[in-house]
Parts: C-alpha cells; sequence; structure tokens
C-alpha cells in the first residue's frame, strides 16, 4: 500500500492532467530538481534552460501515459523524461558526452550565508561537483538522480530500468569513492579521534 | 535545498549523514526569474492543450463553448496570449567533417605505432583519445601529431609514474600521465593527488583548468564494464593548465616542474576491512623537470575595441587563437563593483555560431573586471569576419543563486583575426 505522500501525489497528477494549477503544484515541486539533474549533465545554464523548457513540455503533453503506468511513481517517469531529453540535446547539438564546467555550472545555494561562510560553501559545492563528474558514467547519473533529483534507489532503478540492488551498489562505490577524495582534498583542522561505524549496505 | 522534498527512506550509506546533507548543497539552481518564466509558459501550454482537447470531445459545439473553463481557476488565464513558440532556439553549433577528423585519427595512430615501434604509444594515444573526446580543440592537436611524446619515468614506493605526453600553446598546457601500482595487486581506486605545476626560474604557479581519468587493467587497456568490481592497475589522466595569465614574449619553450603524490586503494583492503579504517597506500611525492615547446601557431589580434551600451563601455582586449583554443579578453568597469560579473557572450563566424566549450574564467584587474572567453572549437584555419556579440552582463551577489542584478545590452565587436 503506498504511503502518504504518495497517495497525495497519485491525486495530484491525477488532476494535473486537467487544471492548470495542479499541475504548477506538481511543476513548483519538481522544477528545481530537474534543473539540478540537467544542469549538471549540460555543459552551461543557457542549455539547461533549454532542456528543462523542453521536459516539462513533454511533461504537459504526455502526462496521460503516465495516468495509463500505474506502478510508476511521478518522480521516475519524469526523470526518465528527463534523461531521454538531455540525451536528445546532445544528440541535436552532437557533443558527445555530457559535462559540467565548474565556472559554468551555475549560481549555488547560499541565501541565507554570511560572505565568508557562503564563499566557503560555494568552493565545497564546486569541489564537489569536480569530484560528481569525474565519476564514472553510470555512478555519475546514480549519484545526481539521487542527491540532485531527490529520487529513492527504487525510483532510480525504474528510471535507468536496472535492478535495486545495482543501483545500491554503484551507489554505495560511488559514495566512498566520494568521500575518500574529498577528504584527501580537504583535510580536517581537527585530528578527527570519533570512531567512525561502516553499516551494512542495502 | 529542495522545499518539498520527501524523506529518503534509503538509509545505511557508507558516508556519514552530512557528506550527503553537502552533496545536495552542491546542486546548481536555475538563475532567477527561470522558473517564474517557465511555469507561464508551461500554463499557456497546458490551456491550449486542454482546450484543444475539449474541441476534440465535444464537435458538435462551437469553438467559444469548448475553450469555456472547465473550473474556476482556469477562467481569466484563458486569454493569455498564445506564445509564438515554446520551444527555445537551439543554436547552430561549427561541425568538423567526421570523416576527415577520422581518417586523421587512423593516419596519426599508425605513424605513433611506427615512430615508437610498438604497442606502447598506441596504448596512450588510445586511452587520450578516450579522455579528450569532449575537447574538440586537444583533439586537433593529438589529430595533428603537435603534441609530444615525454616519457619520464619515476618509481617511489609502491607506484609509478610515467610522463607520457605534452603539449604547449599561447593559451592553455595540457600534460598527460600515468599512473601503476605494485605489479600483481589490482585496485579499487588509484588515483594522484594534490599536484603543483611551477614555471623554473619564475615560481610561477599555473592554474588547473581541467582534468579527467580513465582507470587501466593489466594490458593498458580502459576499463569499462563497471558491473564487475573494478580492478585496476594503472590509471591514466589528462590535465589543462591555464597559460592565458603568463608573459610568454619570444618564448620557444616552458621549463616545467610537476609534482604530484600517488595513492590507491587495493580490492583486498576494501573488502576485508572497513572502509573507514582502511590504510590509503599513500607513496611519496614525484617531481619532474623538463621542456615542452610552445607551439609556434597562433594567431592573434591585440588591438582592443570598444562597444558601449546602458552606458557600460566594454573593451575586446585581445582575441588569441591556437591550434587548441580560442580565447577573448573582455573587460569593463561594472555597475556594482562588489558584485561578481560575467558577460554572456557569443561568437559567430561565416559559418555560424561557436558552441561555447571552453566556458569563461573571469578576474578582476584593478577596478576592471575582466573574463576570457574561451572556445575549445577548432577555429585556427576559420578565416573571415569574426562577431563577438555580448547580450547580457550578469553581476552575482553573496546572497547565492537569486541575488543577481542582470544588464541587457547588446555589446557587438566585429573583427577580423589576422593570418
Amino acid at each position: 500500500m503506498p504511503d502518504q505522500p504518495e497517495t497525495d501525489e497519485r491525486a495530484l497528477v491525477q488532476r494535473a492532467l486537467h487544471d492548470p494549477d495542479a499541475f504548477e503544484a506538481l511543476y513548483a515541486r519538481y522544477v528545481r530538481r530537474v534543473y539540478a539533474y540537467v544542469a549538471a549533465r549540460t555543459s552551461n545554464p543557457q542549455d539547461a534552460e533549454d532542456v528543462v523548457a523542453d521536459i516539462f513540455l513533454r511533461v504537459v503533453r504526455s502526462l496521460d501515459q503516465l495516468h495509463n503506468a500505474h506502478h510508476t511513481s511521478f518522480a521516475a517517469w519524469l526523470f526518465a523524461v528527463a534523461r531521454s531529453a538531455v540525451v536528445d540535446h546532445y544528440r541535436r547539438s552532437d557533443q558527445a558526452r555530457a559535462h559540467v564546467a565548474l565556472s559554468d555550472a551555475g549560481p549555488l545555494a547560499a541565501p541565507d550565508a554570511e560572505p565568508e561562510q557562503a564563499l566557503h560553501a560555494a568552493e565545497d559545492a564546486a569541489k564537489l561537483r569536480a569530484l560528481i563528474a569525474a565519476l564514472p558514467e553510470r555512478q555519475r547519473e546514480i549519484v545526481m538522480l539521487r542527491y540532485y533529483g531527490g529520487l529513492r534507489n527504487q525510483e532510480i532503478a525504474a528510471v535507468l530500468q536496472i535492478g535495486e540492488k545495482t543501483v545500491s551498489g554503484y551507489l554505495s562505490r560511488a559514495l566512498r569513492d566520494l568521500h575518500t577524495r574529498y577528504t584527501l582534498a580537504s583535510p580536517p583542522s581537527q585530528p578527527d579521534t570519533e570512531p567512525r561505524s561502516t553499516p551494512n549496505v542495502r | 535545498m529542495y522545499d518539498e522534498q520527501q524523506p529518503n527512506p534509503d538509509v545505511h550509506l557508507p558516508v556519514p549523514p552530512d557528506f550527503e546533507e553537502a552533496l545536495r548543497a552542491s546542486a546548481p539552481l536555475p538563475r532567477s526569474g527561470f522558473e517564474a518564466q517557465l511555469s507561464a509558459q508551461l500554463r499557456r501550454d497546458h490551456i491550449q492543450r486542454r482546450q484543444a482537447r475539449a474541441v476534440l470531445t465535444a464537435v458538435d459545439r462551437p469553438t467559444e463553448a469548448a475553450s469555456a473553463p472547465a473550473n474556476a481557476h482556469a477562467g481569466p488565464r484563458t486569454s493569455a496570449p498564445a506564445p509564438a513558440s515554446t520551444h527555445p532556439t537551439l543554436r547552430t553549433p561549427i561541425r568538423r567533417p567526421a570523416g576527415h577528423r577520422r581518417s586523421l585519427r587512423l593516419l596519426v595512430a599508425a605513424a605513433i605505432l611506427v615512430i615508437a615501434g610498438g604497442g606502447a604509444a598506441l596504448a596512450v594515444y588510445t586511452q587520450m583519445q578516450q579522455l579528450i573526446q569532449d575537447d574538440a580543440g586537444l583533439q586537433t592537436v593529438l589529430d595533428r601529431g603537435l603534441g609530444h611524446e615525454v616519457g619520464l619515468r619515476q618509481t617511489v614506493g609502491d607506484f609509478t609514474v610515467t610522463l607520457d605526453w605534452a603539449y604547449a600553446d599561447d593559451n592553455r598546457l595540457t600534460l598527460a600521465y600515468s599512473l601503476r601500482g605494485r605489479p600483481g595487486v589490482q585496485y579499487a581506486s588509484l588515483e594522484s593527488a594534490p599536484y603543483a605545476v611551477t614555471v623554473r626560474g619564475s615560481d610561477t604557479a599555473l592554474s588547473f583548468v581541467q582534468g579527467t581519468s580513465v582507470l587501466l587493467d593489466a594490458r593498458g587497456q580502459v576499463i569499462t564494464d563497471l558491473d564487475a568490481l573494478t580492478s585496476a592497475n594503472g590509471s591514466m589522466v589528462v590535465r589543462t593548465y591555464d597559460l592565458g595569465g603568463l608573459a610568454l614574449d619570444d618564448r620557444e619553450a616552458l621549463d616545467l616542474r610537476v609534482e604530484l603524490t600517488a595513492y590507491g586503494v587495493a580490492n583486498r583492503q576494501r573488502m576485508l576491512i572497513p572502509f573507514d579504517a582502511a590504510p590509503l597506500m599513500q607513496s611519496s611525492a614525484f617531481g619532474f623537470e623538463f621542456s615542452v615547446p610552445l607551439a609556434g601557431q597562433r594567431r592573434a589580434l591585440r588591438a582592443p575595441q570598444t562597444a558601449t551600451a546602458q552606458d557600460i563601455t566594454l573593451t575586446l582586449r585581445e582575441v588569441v587563437v591556437t591550434p587548441s583554443q580560442t580565447r577573448l579578453r573582455l573587460c569593463f568597469t561594472p555597475p556594482d563593483p562588489a558584485r561578481q560579473w560575467l558577460a554572456i557572450a557569443a561568437l559567430t563566424t561565416d559559418a555560424g555560431e561557436v558552441m561555447a566549450t571552453g566556458g569563461a574564467r573571469p578576474f578582476v584587474e584593478g577596478d576592471q573586471h575582466c573574463q576570457d572567453a574561451l572556445y575549445t572549437e577548432p577555429l585556427f584555419e576559420v578565416a573571415g569576419r569574426w562577431r563577438l556579440m555580448v547580450t547580457e552582463l550578469v553581476g552575482f551577489g553573496a546572497g547565492g543563486g537569486a541575488d543577481q542584478v542582470r544588464v541587457a545590452g547588446a555589446w557587438l565587436f566585429d573583427f577580423t583575426i589576422p593570418q
């Protein structure tokens, strides 16, 4: 039995078929996640905006297809559309592979921070985005879908059409590598004496 | 970063929760105004499609009736004018004939094989092709044999580093090196960090611009099968450094010192002990001193041009075209110096708009805010008139994504680069 947020979302999707306000609510819920995923896979913010516009226009025009796909969550369906739109974009613009240049990746979230903290946060974020960009393709996509797209492993598996355990394996490997590289690139100011546990990965 | 994000139930991941939070916070945000603009477009599209469906399902009713709102929310908004086009215009990139490039690659690959007299050079060439596939400028350099095989090798502790290849022109320096671990040991991770590249005799450190790496198996083949547990014997790295800020004068070569540290995590270690407790097999630092010839090919326009709009004067200080890159340097006094400014620019030649593949690097020089607009598309042989059009200046404040000021242009520069 689906949990409450999923039930609410299905109802919202159902209403969005006919009601522009419901569609707007759905759009507001996902536009930043989709933008983050696309911006991380395209080479500049202008291209990212073009692709995001294309994705939501596709969604407007094919919401009724989702209505018939009972077993797919809206998020998984939306990001499958997004993934396909990114691939189409690169096919059209003859670019072999999506990548992100640090200077082009767009502004970052740090709305309430002091300037020094904001600068530190921006540097940290840029470092992480560079590390993510350096991951192997499949790991990179899974990390982006999870942390930029906000998808669960089950939804990522649906988007990529692979098993949930495979997603979990790739994700664990990617996170370990990212954390190691991040830690090496940013040595802590004080020695970490806290013992760390390594729980099992699901 | 997401206001309405549902909790993600996939817990028990092998990193601390604050690291996951940092990953989420690194997500790029759209520029201010984009979400609202797209939302308005989508509302119009949604209403139009709903009206079209209503017409199709009520053919015996007049169109006006079909356009009547089905609910109170949609009513007033049906009068919104239809957008001329809801699809953004795609820019036309310059394309090189693929067949020509492929045949050149084959020729160069064969030539390297003959010169080196073995498979090692061909392996390096093949690996580099995979590493630079997003960089058309470096592909041109590689295809035309403009780079230099270096072949310097050092072994320290468990690791051997070979400096394989180097290329330098007036715009950038690119180095390729490979890293091998202890023979017989397979690695889950094999990396090099940190590193420094300095110009000998001047203590000038070169700015790192971009780097990418691949893992290699025991035969030197690039590992692409990620379904199997990654097991590498080595890795290859290509790194590019910015030479735009360096006064090269009439130098014929760059005397360089490269320092790097190698580390790796062996597969056996990773599997037998908790990851966080696994000791990294860290080596001592490597240091290479060598000289790279500077490519003689360059076309440059050094006579500054100005253009004024909105009481802001932009100066196109110089244009430097080399086989690997084209650099256009723009400077201006911004309306608010406290912000970091970026000029949104498009370069066109007789063949169309040049794909903006190299990004833009802003810097401040006195009261002038400058940026190098970079293009990696091969333009060295592109003659005729070029046009740089700056459509907008964007000033980023310290308050994050929404803290932006935008000044619309346009500023136009028409010029010809001497051959």
